[in-house]
């Protein structure tokens, strides 16, 4: 079980900052993902962390040992940290069993019975079949590959893992199970892990903490459902999960925009808010009633047209009073409404609020 | 960084000792050695010659290679195999064949047929690559806009044929100018023939580099013609996954015509040479089989060609090395730099080394060291080319993940890196190794006085019009040959032979 803490992390490649001053720290035993842009500097973070490259500035340090800071760096080969390479890249001219113990050291990479022993155990942890122990990599489909790879970064027993955009490659189905099996395994293993990904579905759904990376910077670090209800600004909002953005003004907990009178998330940083602020909706907040007038609170919408994907369905509209003031809503697909409709919106919940 | 550096220097050194060397002799007697009617004759013969046998190879080896991949012509994988045979037998055996027969050939026309026979191949090959990589639905789309099966040819198949049309017609207009052995058999004088006449008459350095360096203008403006033709366009499918093989034309009654089209070529390309070998071979009346000098003349060409291979890989390995991991304007440069000294002529290459050395260093004229530098400075594209594809094979993504299990430089190459290199190494040594025991025009020049190839023992035999005593050295060096054309035949990806 090891903590992971990144000081003021900077590195540059040229006059480009990839990172910039990053701090982050990553309990022992959790998932926590790099999740941004491509090109916002999540894999050079990785990279420094894995020790293939040096920051210039900051520090890395593993259960309190300081792994990397300029000009003392420990060489990746003695962090005893493992990494799992986009696609997998697993050794071409090796088998399964042969990629797997190809990093045991020791009795356990000596002894042939260890071996064998070992690389099933692994192959277990990852839930591919036993057998598949002789295959050549090129037998393989790309899920089982990653999982492949995982058990080999496993094997030496690390305290640390990390996986480089692991699912990427693979389609749509395989990557949500694959996902869920990869983090079982590391779960099961004990490993800390850090996932580099773009995938908002992925760093919300698989892990516990996602720390959201913007043009080499950190900007907000949460668990998932905090990160969702609570964005540090509309911009993370609208990069995790689709976001409704509007004018509003605030006082004492509560913020009257186009839609009306919106409560605000009940934390003490909202619950200050006063005067000119900007309201992050999510689109599930806002309930669309068909109806000719509105009654009580709410709005007048005309759809402009629905995005229908089966389950649910995507909804742009426009209000009546304010054609400028476009909205996104997402509703039950069977019980989406019609483009041109005239519908009633209602905010569910309570919204976050920035200042302007 | 530093290694690549210093052998691409030495790539560039025969260019730069032919410059000197021109520029040394003062401009009033450059004049009145290049104004000569005869440096005239000489220049017309080498242009029309190449063009000659460009255009020919392009005709040949396009049509060729559309009956193979495009028809349904019976016994399609035969053909294909005999088709790239050529590649086996050394221009100048091809040459020897023709001529040991009939000496009918000894003419512009005649010289054209029998480079065009021999060369073929080079445009066949990356013709037949592209017509197989084609996407169909290209062509399916333009009879859909209404073409008419001709006009999809012209409009839609040849505008993508372009670059292995010019690529290959390029690489043999470059061969023909650096042919010396076939053409002076066929005894139609060229710029290397005379270069190598004036080497052995005189020994006169002016006159030879002087001639030298009209031959590498020539060779540096193709090279700079195929570098700009090759940079500008690309020529890709654009969607991911790969293209369904292309329905074959139906030959129906025509199928007569292919047949004998392509046994045509065959015959004259591979038959003739064939058939002269044995003719000389069987009744040829100086036909002798010196068992022991056979054997020394296939030693020392083993041993040679063992000896340039493991020499040119080594040099080639940084080269390759940095054009891969390093990708940059100093890798491509360095890489450039061998190829530009590789496209000249071995006759200058020889030239070069000769003077150099004489001048230089006189201890090493006339050694195996010189010797062997020719031969590396000659091949190295080929084992660069073999090496990169190789080293592409080991991302640098395989030595990340070796680290982080613990793995330390020294161990990560061996575990790694030479496991998934070696293959490479091994078909790049393939092809210098049969390239060098088959090279002809630097050997005769460089050799030390009593080293006997088994080509220069064919030409001394063939030269004396010996063809019986020819024959059997022909024969072995085709024999060699042969693995290196199966393994080009089969591979058909990658550009012809450099």
């Amino acid at each position: 079980m090891t903590t992971l803490v990144l000081e003021h992390v900077s590195r540059s490649f040229g006059p480009v900052r990839a990172v910039d001053d990053v701090s982050l720290a990553v309990p022992p035993g959790s998932v926590t993902a790099l999740l941004g842009p491509s090109g916002c500097g999540k894999t050079t973070l990785l990279r420094v962390i894995a020790g293939f490259l040096e920051p210039d500035a900051g520090s890395v340090a593993l259960d309190g040992r300081v792994v990397a800071a300029p000009g003392r760096c420990v060489p990746a080969r003695d962090r005893g940290i493992g990494y799992v390479p986009q696609e997998g890249a697993l050794f071409p001219h090796l088998d399964v069993a042969a990629n797997i113990a190809f990093g045991l050291r020791g009795r356990a990479g000596r002894g042939r019975r260890e071996r064998v022993a070992r690389v099933a155990e692994l192959l277990d942890l990852v839930e591919l079949p036993r057998t598949f122990a002789e295959r050549a990599p090129h037998e393989l489909s790309g899920g089982q590959q990653q999982r492949v790879a995982l058990a080999r970064a496993l094997a030496p027993a690390p305290s640390v893992v990390l996986l480089d955009e692991p699912f990427s490659s693979l389609d749509a189905a395989l990557r949500a199970s694959t996902g869920e099996a990869v983090v079982a395994a590391l779960r099961a293993a004990g490993a800390t892990g850090v996932l580099v990904t773009h995938d908002q579905d992925e760093a919300l759904s698989l892990t516990d903490q996602v720390a959201v990376m913007r043009a080499g910077r950190l900007v907000q670090a949460a668990a998932p459902r905090e990160l969702y209800a609570r964005p540090a600004d509309a911009d993370v909002a609208r990069f995790v999960g689709g976001a409704v953005v509007l004018p509003a003004r605030a006082r004492a907990g509560r913020a009257t925009c186009a839609l009306g009178d919106v409560a605000l998330v009940s934390e003490a940083d909202e619950a200050a808010l006063e005067g000119e602020v900007t309201l992050v909706l999510r689109p599930e907040q806002l309930r669309l009633t068909p109806e000719r007038a509105a009654t009580h609170g709410g709005a007048l919408a005309r759809v402009i047209d629905v995005g229908f994907h089966g389950h649910d369905a995507t909804v742009r509209l426009a209000l009546l009073d304010d054609a400028d003031v476009r909205l996104l809503a997402r509703t039950d697909g069977l019980t989406a409404p019609e483009p041109g409709a005239q519908v009633r919106v209602d905010v569910v919940g309570p919204a976050s609020a920035h200042p302007r | 960084m530093l290694t690549a550096v210093v052998v691409a220097a030495l790539a560039l050194v025969p260019l730069g000792f032919v410059a000197y060397d021109a520029a040394a002799v003062g401009p009033r007697e450059a004049y009145d050695l290049l104004w000569r009617p005869r440096i005239g004759e000489l220049l017309w013969n080498t242009v029309r010659l190449v063009v000659g046998g460009m255009l020919a190879c392009a005709v040949v080896g396009v049509g060729c290679a559309w009956l193979v991949e495009r028809t349904d012509l019976p016994l399609r994988r035969l053909w294909h195999a005999l088709l790239v045979a050529p590649l086996a037998v050394p221009a100048f055996v091809t040459s020897f064949g023709w001529v040991s027969l009939t000496s009918s050939v000894q003419t512009y026309a005649g010289a054209v047929l029998v480079v065009t026979l021999a060369y073929y191949p080079l445009v066949y090959l990356p013709a037949v690559v592209t017509l197989r990589g084609l996407d169909p639905a290209l062509e399916e789309t333009a009879q859909a806009l209404g073409h008419g099966r001709l006009a999809v040819f012209v409009r839609v198949v040849l505008p993508q044929l372009r670059p292995a049309l010019l690529g290959g017609s390029l690489l043999v207009g470059l061969h023909l100018l650096a042919e010396f052995g076939a053409i002076q058999m066929l005894r139609f004088p060229t710029f290397t023939t005379a270069i190598y006449d004036q080497y052995r008459s005189t020994f006169n350095g002016g006159a030879a580099t002087m001639t030298a360096s009209v031959l590498v203008l020539c060779c540096l403006l193709l090279l700079l013609t195929e570098l700009r033709l090759r940079g500008r366009r690309r020529y890709a499918r654009l969607s991911a996954g790969s293209a369904r093989p292309a329905d074959r034309q139906r030959l129906g009654r025509w199928t007569p015509v292919g047949l004998l089209a392509a046994a045509g070529v065959v015959a004259l390309a591979v038959g003739v040479p064939t058939y002269a070998l044995v003719h000389w071979l069987v009744v040829g009346s100086s036909t002798a089989f010196p068992v022991a000098d056979l054997l020394a003349a296939t030693g020392t060409s083993l041993a040679l060609g063992a000896a340039g291979a493991a020499i040119t890989v080594v040099l080639a390995a940084p080269v390759a090395w940095l054009a891969v991991r390093h990708r940059g304007r100093l890798a491509g440069l360095l890489e450039g730099s061998t190829y530009v000294s590789t496209s000249l002529p071995g006759i200058v290459i020889a030239l070069a080394l000769v003077t150099a050395s004489l001048r230089v260093v006189p201890d090493l004229y006339q050694t195996y060291a010189l010797l062997l530098s020719a031969y590396a400075v000659l091949f190295l594209p080929r084992a660069v080319v073999s090496l990169r594809a190789a080293i592409e094979q080991a991302p640098p993504v395989l030595d990340d993940v070796a680290r982080s299990l613990g793995t330390g430089p020294l161990e990560t190459i061996r575990r790694v890196t030479l496991p998934l290199i070696a293959p490479g190494v091994a078909s790049g040594a393939a092809l210098v190794f049969l390239a060098v025991s088959t090279e002809l025009t630097a050997t005769l020049m460089l050799a030390p006085i009593d080293v006997a190839t088994l080509a220069t023992r064919f030409w001394s035999a063939s030269s004396s019009v010996a063809y019986g005593a020819a024959a059997p050295y022909a024969l072995l060096m085709v024999l060699i040959s042969l693995p290196a054309t199966v393994l080009l035949g089969r591979v058909s990806a990658g550009g012809g032979d450099r």
